[in-house]
């Protein structure tokens, strides 16, 4: 016999693994894009993709719906269902943003002939980011359940706790990001 | 601590920290691509990196040294180190074979030595 | 309508004379499970009991089942390969195209390795954790179900691969360039690289939900320092799998993009870079050995005290054994590759590392050996499936370590001394290990012994059928033969015919594993095990056999080690019963795991509506279940008092 606390604390703990095992997977596609920025085969380089300015905007976005989602646990945990759903379609919206801003810059290269097929670093590239992007509109799709979950059933024990989840889900993708802005972009732009 | 002063600690914290990355940079720029250098600045993003995970992990993620939390910690420890060996090993051995490969005219590929390409 | 079936067209269900034998034989096989089930109307029973079931003792046997049927499929592999290689010469090249060939060495060890040891290992993991930690259930059982359903998805991919279209012929890990499209234009990688993502899948969710089971389902009282050693082992080789199967799935992510979207992580062109999938593929299969034989080593260290009538000797040593071992295999990984080309510096590295891990291992030999000193050795079918794996595991082992020194390794990596070791570690360790708790738990898993006599039988086979199928190959490989070989040497051919001999002998120990089994369930009234047959230690001898659906009707407390050892000591505790909260039924491992198989099945034949319909099924059914808020039933402590007095209790 489980009380709630118990489950609660199973499942935070079960899903922390989860995000451990994650960080094992973007690891390895680090690991590939370290090997593999170089061999541009005489195709777009990072040094000639960086623009610092776009991936700054992308990058507040994404730290600034981390910080919302934040305001959203904080929210449900004090049972405010109305300020709660408010800072969920906040965050759904800055990472839509995101996304779309992500989606652009892959439509542009691919366009001008730098889509992941031309080259081993694009490969690399568009996969590590497409890899992120992946899990951001998995995300994305997670928080509209979530708040469909709120909306017609209210605020509950059990509700609250999977925004907890997946508000970690969302702060460990901004981690990742960071660490993608830093080692593609910043290095890049060097 | 689920307050929104840690929240909005490490919302502040975050973007500082964000920006110092490009900061830099444009220092290094102006000073005419002197100083600091290419590997301090490759060393102080690293630490920016870094520092901004663990800000992260802290105020948004809630990792502290209490009791509820101390298997989370030992789950990320552990991931840490594999990250480490794994990221590490691979940059150590695949370059390690890359020399292998490099003759003093060029790269050995495919049974042919190839000048080197520009960018590689 | 072209698109509808991608690339698939009736070319594709056409085979060889000799292909066309398996192609029949899942057919019928299929079709005859069904139509068995239909005629006997057994349908409705097996949906409600096993297949939907989410008991993890229900979930076990099943594994067991997906594990016995692959293991015959592997088996038959394992036999086309000896035969061949027995009456290959040049000039008369034995009865198999070299690329048929291929496909046979290529499932064999998908297969054995994927679909045989890993779902035999989640099978016995399945029913004694929670049990050994005084739990009634893993910590997700949904989960596990959708784990579970996955690996038979991911089977079931490697099996319709004998019907429609072919299997990779790669070898098992599928190294490019070879595996590439270029060179592997047809489908069998893509079958392969997705049964394996699939089954990948699941055993990732296993990893993590044994892994939380263990660390925070504990019965009150059990501190880590009082856990039988099978679960710190299991403890040990969940963390492999939760740390190392992310490098597999990326691995294989990336093949999959060079094949299906044309993007160049490893192809030999525009950028590519071979030697990176070699390297991040033995990242994840060194950890992958352990994560299979620490379990084994854990069922020794049950099995040894009990059957020596003897506490385990030098219990800390071996945690610390086990942990060192976890962390250890994430340090000798390009011992796979030392021919590869890496310098000095980094092979002797990486040599070194492999020869220390095989220190804790020793100490683990040592405990054991000492547990038996002195001790009341009864020598039944468990602890001879130990004496067996004991003699053998060490030959494995010491061929290790020779070939972890790398300029031994020049001379025999890829040769049949490397296949002869690594077979030594899986059949003398990781199998032997297996077929141990396999009869051992057996009574408490059936109620029922299994036939002494006849599992005498089987071990003295299987050992006599593994020495004369791979001590030669020892020999062969020394004296040059390399792995893969579909044509040999005629100087190595008297080898060849004493390998083939033994595949014999194992066949008829598997044979006799068979008759034991029908032996055993014929005479099981006459054969009733009673909740602790053979006067064991741990928790899992506390319940009666088969275990209630509930494990423990009172959740018990634990103050040392060898709980029930203790426990039999003293005075049986007060018995209150409480309501307990019971896992309901669900269909949904079922249908996600279908929905996967279509995921799979659609990209490797490029219907890409197929694939795409599966993938947003599997996040509906996912939806669908975090809506339902009745997932469990409450068994009144009225009822279990009542269920418990049919007990006895």
């Amino acid at each position: 016999m489980e009380n709630n606390l118990a489950i609660k604390d199973k499942n935070m703990f079960g899903f922390w693994v989860y995000l451990m095992s994650d960080c094992v997977l973007f690891a390895g596609l680090f690991a590939t894009y370290a090997v593999l920025y170089t061999s541009t085969y005489g195709n777009a380089s990072i040094q000639t993709i960086v623009d610092l300015p776009f991936v700054l905007t992308e990058t507040i976005i994404l730290l600034t719906s981390s910080f919302t989602v934040g305001l959203a646990v904080l929210a449900a945990e004090r049972g405010k269902k109305t300020l709660t759903l408010a800072a969920l379609t906040l965050t759904l919206a800055l990472g839509l943003a995101f996304l779309g801003m992500e989606l652009s810059e892959f439509a542009r290269l691919a366009a001008a002939g730098s889509g992941p097929s031309q080259s081993a670093f694009l490969s690399i590239f568009f996969t590590l980011l497409g890899t992120h992007g992946l899990h951001v509109f998995l995300g994305s799709v997670w928080m509209l359940v979530l708040m469909a979950h709120v909306f017609y059933k209210g605020l509950s024990e059990g509700s609250t706790r999977k925004l907890l989840l997946m508000s970690l889900f969302w702060h460990f993708l901004d981690i990742i990001w960071i660490f993608i802005f830093t080692f593609v972009y910043m290095f890049g732009a060097l | 601590m689920h307050t929104l002063r840690s929240y909005i600690t490490g919302f502040i914290l975050s973007i500082l920290l964000t920006l110092a990355a490009p900061a830099l940079l444009l220092w290094h720029e102006a000073t005419g691509h002197v100083f600091p250098t290419h590997q301090e600045l490759r060393f102080a993003f690293v630490i920016l990196a870094i520092a901004q995970m663990l800000i992260q992990l802290i105020f948004f993620l809630h990792i502290n040294r209490e009791k509820e939390q101390r298997w989370n910690v030992a789950a990320l420890a552990f991931a840490v180190m594999v990250v480490t060996i794994l990221v590490g090993g691979t940059l150590w051995i695949m370059y390690n074979l890359q020399q292998g490969q490099d003759t003093e005219m060029g790269t050995y590929i495919n049974g042919v030595v190839t000048p080197q390409m520009e960018d590689d | 309508m072209t698109n509808l079936f991608g690339i698939l067209t009736l070319s594709a269900f056409v085979h060889g004379p000799i292909e066309t034998i398996p192609q029949v034989v899942v057919v019928l096989a299929g079709l005859g499970t069904a139509g068995l089930l239909l005629y006997y109307k057994k349908v409705g029973w097996l949906y409600k009991n096993w297949l939907t079931s989410l008991d993890h003792k229900k979930i076990a046997v099943m594994y067991f089942i997906l594990s016995f049927v692959m293991l015959l499929r592997g088996g038959v592999d394992a036999a086309m390969m000896r035969v061949q290689q027995a009456t290959s010469l040049p000039g008369s090249p034995g009865y198999l195209t070299p690329d048929h060939y291929g496909q046979i060495f290529t499932a064999h060890g998908v297969i054995m390795i994927f679909f045989v040891a890993m779902p035999f290992m989640f099978a016995i993991l399945n029913y004694i954790v929670p049990l050994q930690i005084g739990a009634r259930d893993v910590a997700y059982p949904f989960l596990n179900s959708v784990s579970f359903w996955l690996t038979v998805a991911g089977a079931m991919l490697v099996n319709i691969s004998l019907v429609i279209g072919d299997f990779a012929a790669t070898g098992w890990l599928a190294y490019p360039p070879l595996s590439e499209l270029q060179y592997s234009p047809g489908v069998g990688v893509d079958y392969s690289i997705w049964a394996l993502q699939i089954a990948g899948v699941g055993t990732l969710i296993a990893g993590i939900n044994f892994l939380v089971t263990i660390i925070k389902m504990r019965a009150p009282g059990m501190t880590l320092m009082r856990m039988p050693i099978f679960i710190w082992t299991s403890l040990g080789s969940m963390m492999l799998v939760i740390f190392a199967f992310p490098i597999l799935t990326v691995t294989l992510a990336l093949l999959a993009l060079d094949r299906t979207l044309g993007m160049h992580f490893f192809t030999t062109d525009l950028g590519g870079n071979v030697m990176m999938y070699v390297n991040l593929i033995w990242a994840w299969g060194h950890p992958e050995v352990y994560i299979l034989i620490l379990p084994a080593f854990g069922i020794f260290s049950e099995i040894v005290p009990v059957f020596s009538q003897k506490r385990l000797f030098g219990y800390t040593s071996m945690v610390v054994a086990t942990m060192s071992i976890v962390v250890l295999s994430f340090l000798v990984w390009v011992h796979h590759f030392f021919t590869m080309g890496a310098g000095a510096d980094v092979n002797a590295f990486f040599g070194i590392m492999t020869m220390v891990i095989a220190i804790p291992t020793g100490a683990k030999v040592f405990n054991w050996l000492f547990t038996m000193f002195r001790g009341r050795i009864l020598f039944t079918t468990p602890m001879l499936w130990f004496i067996g794996f004991l003699s053998t595991f060490i030959i494995g082992g010491m061929s290790g370590v020779l070939m972890s020194i790398p300029g031994a390794d020049f001379e025999l990596h890829n040769s049949l001394f490397l296949v002869a070791h690594f077979h030594n570690m899986i059949i003398g360790g990781v199998l032997f290990g297996f077929f141990a708790g396999f009869t051992y738990w057996f009574p408490k898993v059936f109620g029922f012994t299994l036939n002494e006599r006849i599992g005498k039988w089987a071990f003295w086979s299987w050992i006599v059928g593994f020495l004369l199928a791979f001590m030669p190959l020892y020999i062969l490989g020394f004296m040059g033969a390399t792995r893969r070989l579909d044509v040999i040497d005629p100087s190595w051919q008297p080898l060849f015919i004493v390998a083939a001999v033994g595949v014999c002998v194992i066949f008829l120990a598997l044979f006799f594993q068979v008759l034991q089994l029908i032996v055993s369930i014929r005479q099981r009234r006459q054969h009733v095990a009673g909740g602790d047959p053979w006067n064991g230690r741990t928790l899992e001898w506390s319940t009666p056999s088969p275990v209630p659906f509930y494990n423990f009707a009172v959740i018990p407390t634990v103050d040392g080690r060898d709980a029930w050892w203790q426990m039999k000591q003293g005075n049986p505790p007060e018995r209150r019963y409480e309501d307990i909260e019971i896992p309901k039924n669900s269909f949904l491992g079922c249908v996600i795991a279908a929905c996967a198989f279509a995921l799979g099945f659609g990209i490797v034949w490029h219907m890409w509506w197929l694939a795409a319909m599966g993938a947003v099924a599997i996040v509906m059914c996912l939806v669908a279940r975090s809506f339902n808020e009745h997932t469990e039933y409450t068994l009144t402590a009225a009822e279990v008092a009542k269920l418990e007095s049919s007990y006895g209790k």
